[in-house]
């Protein structure tokens, strides 16, 4: 696991052993003003009031040019969800916190109805499977429609969960103890003896190693990266899910310029078919062809954070000229065909991605946590150039992060 | 005319502090390792954000702007305890049995206590709450270079904590 994984599960922890109070916001809200508006002098009233009225203004400014862009259609911030009951058996969906409590989780379905997921027990990281329909944290998986749970038999302090495009299988990457350590592989069939696949890259000290970016029992492969600080890529292999025969490997430079922290940030396609290739010294991505190790299309001045599920399209942001650090461009990001090169969504302005994409399984739409002002939103992004929130005021999504934007 | 300012300004209030009132209270439990103390300083931090409300001049900052004081008053709770170390002995030694989640992580956990509250809240802004490094450095005042060596050096005091326990349980 990474330092971000190790942070977010004791901060996880945490907030399941001190939950906060019921009622908080309104009681901390409420005695505030009992509290203080007494003291208030009108002059101050009259200029907090003026301030008000022109972050209004501003407000309503960018909410009229935000609507201007045909492609967004804004949410109102801070409604409470109106749930649509139980996930429908067989109705892929997207899971996400609204709060990091074991009765936060929701789930939106690629059409954007909205469910509650029945109550879990927090203590690991939670990973949901591609359709949504099971979610482990830590070594417990969830049916997200029933809430049953089933036990996998790994040591959840030290393997990691990646679900398979089959929503069945799981990659595993357990860290081996000492620094400069290998992480293990296995390709797992909970219930049936693991698959262990090899032991790749090198982990240690804020170093992540080993990293699984596709895990597809369709194309019977498994993309994984070895992963330094700053999300730098060395080495990607992409792995025979049955005999663990390295079917593809490939190096990347991580020192390209003399003055700066740089490399090439790697994301997958989920079927493990395309890689996006951010160089930092070039500050454009590749896309390439993993069966015909070829490139298939340059992203000038793009930084790639994810695929839709075949690879079709892609979630990218805009890089700063000579910026030499990779996985650090999240502001203003865009959907892109790489093929046509034509930019099928973009965000309102100023917005940037959180960290966690999920894409449609079998479909071309991109779900993603989205910072729009000041509130974080769950949007769905289609080929089709909609996009639109269809939660507000979330936490994070519970996919992988991609990175540490 | 002066209730309706009075009402206007009470919703705007609502609308721009509420929001942040829980991860305010996360972060006060990050730094203060302690759920009543962390509820007094949100309480107290909502006090004075209300007060101070005439110097947000950018409600997209707000977020910022309010956990930066949360921030603050922890800074203050902890300069008033004196009993602090008792406390925490007395706090973490409750509930931790084997179901709890907590014995599950125990070495993240020992190694977090390890951390001065300004490294744990610079872990829990930056990695929990996602922050990015500009966010983390309004939020604790200082320049984003300083945030991005201060991660650094949070992250380095807890990675090498958890790697000598592991070697120490070899």
């Amino acid at each position: 696991m990474t330092l971000r994984d190790d942070v977010r599960k004791h901060f996880e922890g945490e907030a399941v052993r001190y939950p906060a109070p019921l009622g908080l916001r309104a009681t901390a809200l409420a005695e505030a003003r009992g509290r203080a508006v007494e003291r208030r002098s009108p002059q101050w009233i009259a200029g907090a009031v003026a301030i008000l009225l022109a972050v209004a203004i501003v407000a309503g400014l960018l909410a009229a040019s935000s609507l201007r862009h045909n492609n967004v259609a804004p949410v109102p911030a801070n409604v409470p969800p109106k749930v649509s009951g139980p996930i429908p058996a067989g109705t892929p969906v997207v899971l996400y916190w609204r709060t990091v409590t074991a009765d936060g989780l929701y789930a939106a379905s690629w059409s954007g109805a909205l469910y509650k997921v029945p109550t879990v027990s927090l203590g690991g990281l939670a990973v949901q499977s591609p359709d949504g329909s099971r979610l482990a944290i830590g070594n417990t998986v969830y049916e997200t429609s029933t809430g049953a749970t089933t036990q996998l038999s790994f040591d959840a302090t030290t393997t990691s969960v990646t679900w398979a495009d089959d929503n069945r299988h799981v990659c595993l990457i357990r860290q081996l103890p000492g620094q400069g350590s290998p992480s293990e592989i296995s390709y797992d069939l909970p219930g049936s003896p693991a698959v262990v696949l090899g032991r790749f890259g090198s982990q240690g000290q804020q170093l992540p190693g080993a990293t699984v970016l596709a895990c597809s029992a369709t194309s019977s492969r498994v993309v994984v990266a070895n992963v330094g600080y700053g999300n730098d890529t060395s080495d990607l292999w992409v792995l025979d899910t049955a005999t663990g025969a390295v079917k593809y490997h490939r190096t990347y430079p991580t020192s390209t310029k003399t003055n700066g922290n740089v490399g090439a940030f790697v994301v997958a396609s989920p079927d493990g078919q395309y890689l996006a290739e951010t160089d930092a010294a070039t500050g454009s991505a590749t896309i390439r062809s993993i069966s015909a190790d070829s490139v298939v299309a340059q992203l000038q001045g793009m930084e790639v954070h994810g695929f839709s599920w075949h690879g079709d399209l892609v979630l990218a942001a805009p890089r700063p000229p000579d910026f030499s650090l990779v996985n650090s461009s999240a502001t203003d990001p865009v959907v892109i065909d790489w093929r046509t090169g034509k930019t099928v969504w973009h965000s309102p302005a100023g917005a940037y991605f959180v960290g966690r994409l999920a894409a449609q399984p079998d479909g071309k739409a991109i779900a993603f946590d989205l910072r729009v002002g000041q509130n974080t939103g769950i949007w769905l992004a289609a080929p089709t150039g909609l996009g639109r929130a269809v939660d507000q005021d979330i936490q994070f999504l519970v996919t992988v992060l991609i990175g540490l934007v | 005319m002066g209730n309706e300012h009075g009402e206007a300004v009470t919703r705007d209030f609502d609308a721009i502090v509420g929001p942040w009132i829980a991860p305010g209270y996360r972060l006060a439990v990050a730094m203060l390792r302690d759920p009543d103390e962390a509820h007094d300083a949100v309480q107290e931090s909502a006090v004075k954000a209300w007060r101070s409300l005439d110097r947000l001049r950018d409600s997209h900052q707000a977020r910022a702007w309010f956990l930066a004081i949360v921030a603050n008053q922890c800074r203050s709770t902890i300069r008033r305890r004196w009993w602090g170390v008792l406390r925490f002995a007395s706090r973490d030694s409750v509930g931790a049995g084997p179901e709890d989640p907590a014995v599950q992580s125990l070495d993240i956990d020992n190694a977090m206590k390890s951390l001065s509250p300004d490294d744990r809240a610079i872990l829990h802004l930056h990695y929990f709450l996602d922050l990015r490094i500009e966010e983390v450095a309004r939020v604790l005042g200082i320049s984003a270079g300083a945030a991005k060596t201060r991660v650094y050096r949070a992250a380095h005091r807890l990675r090498p904590e958890l790697e000598l326990m592991e070697e120490d349980l070899r």
